[in-house]
């Protein structure tokens, strides 16, 4: 089972965005403040395959943090940004260091959660990408290394 | 004095000299002084009597306020500067040419002369004048029985102490003066609304410029009229309530942007611009009657000219700070705003983010079959958490918007406490009411807004701690008491209301910050609050503290204007 960490300081947004990747089967992990999300991903035995974060959570570099942090823990760990409508400039700032994308939360017109279901698997993917290709080098390094 | 040397006169009226100069500036009043001086002069020239007169702008002539000497009675003070003799007395004549007359034999020196007291011969009158005045302030007078009483060294001695006499009253128009300039800046600086600001600055300009009628008006910028905006008179109101540009002097002074002063049969007229960073903002004016004595001048001098230009220009000093500061909040507003735009955005957002999602799950379950009661009941909660927004969001911006009426501090807060206090509950409620009148202008549904959040604010972290005691209190605080500190309000009477309970308080650090906008300690709202209770008490030019110790409880004083005039 795939295993996501949602963070977010809004408990409403936590438990719609939990309700709607646990319908596709994720296994959901939940944290309400920064502090609680780096936590949880010390915590964790294994790590998370793909972490969704709100940007702003009273501190407008939160999701920033969460990404360093998750990044710091398992180096596939895919990171999804959230952020308000309107407000991209930390989100892309969060993709150039590593985070696989962002989502505004209020896109005019847009399901959201469809949206984020469709990049959460696409994350997983280039996590599982990335996992093989790592892989294969290992092997190449273990058949042709010295 | 038998062996009196040469010398001796002049060592004696040095002594006397000096003795008097220290009069003139000793502790007395100057009338007590001119008493002093009026006895000197007499008993220094063997005169048989003497007094002071003093020129009163009100009487329009010579006023008795000094007498020394024989012959005095109550009746003689009141009849010795009558009507009659305003024209015909040698005192009378001093005052209008300002030149000093000695008279050996009166009776046969001036043409019907008419004394009072009919064993007058010589007189010895002496104007009490500065020469930088160019006006009379009085006389000292003299007169003996005796002809040709009077001699070149008596009239030496009392000019140097008419001298003396004058230097004293024109200092003691000076203070006058530079007391009521520091009364007007602080008027300008200390008082909270425009229109009380212009009448106190009005009586105290009519009052120092002993003037029957002082106005302001201000030149509307889009008609370019002059349009009276205070005004103060003694029997005497403004001709006209409008003047265009250049129209009757106050136009002209505005025109000019210069100072006018004009004497006709009628009237004195002094006018002077209000200067601004915007050039000419309107004409600070004051009129005295032509005075009834054909000789006592009620002209305008040029010392007038420059007190009237002092407070003008201060005037102008003040509305430019009025209207930068006006431009100020206007800035700080917009700072808020675009702080607002983005905490708002945030808040209705993330709501808004969580109603699609129960949204989108009902779409799945109307598909797949399912409850939907529960996504229904999560959709409504969320939209009233939407209106909750807009409503506190609604608040914020009105705050200042206020309908005020009189009412009782007391009572509303009463009222509040009444209404939101809960009827049971972990929390105790205790009320120390004062039982004086508290008269304030105030828009009751906001102020009731104001205390109600406190209330529950209290409520809220008493309830959280598992109980307590909230102290509601009403007071008057006179002008002579202090306000709470950190009250940047001016001095004058308040009606003190305090929140006090014994919650888990604030911070130190956080005393001033719990005030601003979206800051909250609590889960619900955009943390607008306490912004809201400040805004609004400030709208009442009220203020509002919090100074309760942590860990001990909050403490919210807010302080609001008496209304004046109230009983």
């Amino acid at each position: 089972m795939i295993r996501v960490l949602v963070v977010d300081d809004e408990d409403e947004v936590r438990a719609a965005l939990a309700r709607r990747l646990e319908r596709d089967g994720y296994a959901v992990t939940m944290a309400g403040s920064e502090v609680e999300g780096l936590a949880a991903l010390k915590a964790t035995e294994h790590p998370y395959d793909v972490v969704i974060t709100d940007m702003n959570m009273g501190d407008p570099n939160s999701g920033m943090h969460i990404l360093e942090g998750a990044v710091a823990r398992d180096v596939f760990t895919e990171v999804i940004v959230l952020t308000a409508y309107g407000n991209v400039a930390n989100a892309v700032e969060c993709m150039k260091r590593g985070a696989y994308d962002y989502i505004e939360k209020n896109m005019p017109g847009v399901d959201v959660f469809e949206l984020l279901v469709l990049k959460l698997e696409q994350a997983c993917q280039r996590r599982r990408q990335n996992v093989q290709t790592v892989r294969r080098l290992e092997e190449f390094h273990k058949r042709h290394g010295e | 004095m038998q062996h009196s040397t040469p010398q001796a006169p002049i060592e004696a009226s040095l002594r006397h000299v000096v003795q008097l100069s220290q009069a003139a500036v000793a502790n007395w009043s100057a009338l007590e002084l001119l008493e002093h001086y009026a006895l000197a002069a007499t008993e220094a020239t063997g005169a048989t009597r003497g007094f002071v007169a003093l020129a009163e702008a009100e009487v329009g002539g010579l006023v008795l306020v000094a007498t020394a000497g024989a012959g005095w009675t109550d009746e003689a003070r009141l009849n010795r500067l009558s009507e009659k003799d305003r024209t015909s007395t040698l005192t009378s004549l001093v005052a209008r040419t300002g030149a000093s007359v000695r008279v050996d034999d009166a009776r046969a020196a001036v043409q019907g002369y008419a004394p009072f007291f009919p064993d007058i011969r010589s007189v010895l009158a002496v104007p009490i004048s500065l020469e930088r005045d160019k006006r009379v302030r009085g006389v000292l007078n003299l007169e003996s029985d005796r002809a040709g009483a009077f001699t070149a060294e008596h009239e030496a001695f009392v000019q140097t102490l008419t001298n003396l006499a004058a230097l004293r009253l024109s200092m003691d128009d000076l203070r006058e003066r530079e007391t009521a300039l520091v009364q007007i800046g602080k008027e300008l600086s200390g008082s909270p609304g425009l229109d009380a600001m212009l009448d106190r600055v009005i009586e105290i300009t009519s009052h120092v410029l002993r003037a029957e009628e002082c106005s302001l008006y201000f030149l509307d910028q889009g008609s370019q009229k002059l349009t009276l905006a205070a005004t103060r008179g003694k029997g005497m109101r403004p001709a006209r309530k409008e003047y265009a540009l250049g129209e009757g002097q106050t136009g002209t002074v505005a025109d000019r942007g210069r100072i006018v002063r004009d004497l006709d049969e009628m009237r004195a007229f002094l006018g002077a611009p209000i200067p601004s960073v915007a050039g000419v903002v309107g004409v600070l004016r004051v009129i005295r009657r032509e005075s009834s004595s054909p000789w006592f001048p009620n002209d305008f001098t040029e010392a007038d000219e420059e007190v009237l230009l002092t407070i003008a220009a201060q005037v102008g000093a003040a509305i430019d700070n009025a209207r930068l500061f006006a431009r100020l909040m206007q800035s700080e507003r917009m700072a808020t705003w675009g702080e607002m735009s983005a905490m708002s955005s945030h808040m209705i957002g993330n709501r808004v983010f969580a109603i699609k999602g129960d949204l989108n799950e009902l779409e799945y379950v109307l598909g797949t079959g399912g409850d939907v009661r529960p996504l229904v009941d999560g959709m409504k909660q969320g939209i009233f958490r939407l209106e909750e927004l807009l409503a506190e969001f609604r608040d914020f911006v009105r705050a200042g918007n206020l309908a005020p009426t009189p009412g009782d501090a007391t009572e509303l807060t009463a009222t509040s406490v009444t209404e939101v206090f809960p009827k049971r509950g972990t929390v105790r409620l205790a009320t120390e009411y004062t039982e004086l009148a508290l008269p304030v202008l105030a828009d009751g549904a906001k102020l009731r807004r104001a205390l109600s959040e406190l209330i529950e604010n209290a409520v809220t972290f008493l309830e959280a701690k598992g109980g307590g005691t909230l102290t509601v209190r009403t007071k008057k605080v006179s002008r002579k008491e202090p306000l709470p500190t950190r009250l940047a309000l001016p001095r004058g009477e308040y009606a003190l209301i305090t929140f006090e309970d014994n919650g888990p308080g604030v911070a130190e650090a956080e005393k001033e910050r719990i005030f601003r906008p979206f800051i909250t300690s609590r889960a619900r709202g955009m943390g607008l609050g306490l912004a809201i209770v400040k805004g609004i008490i400030e709208a009442h030019h009220g203020g509002i503290v919090e100074t309760g110790a942590e860990g001990q409880g909050a403490r919210f004083e807010i302080a609001l204007p008496l209304k004046k005039g109230g009983k």
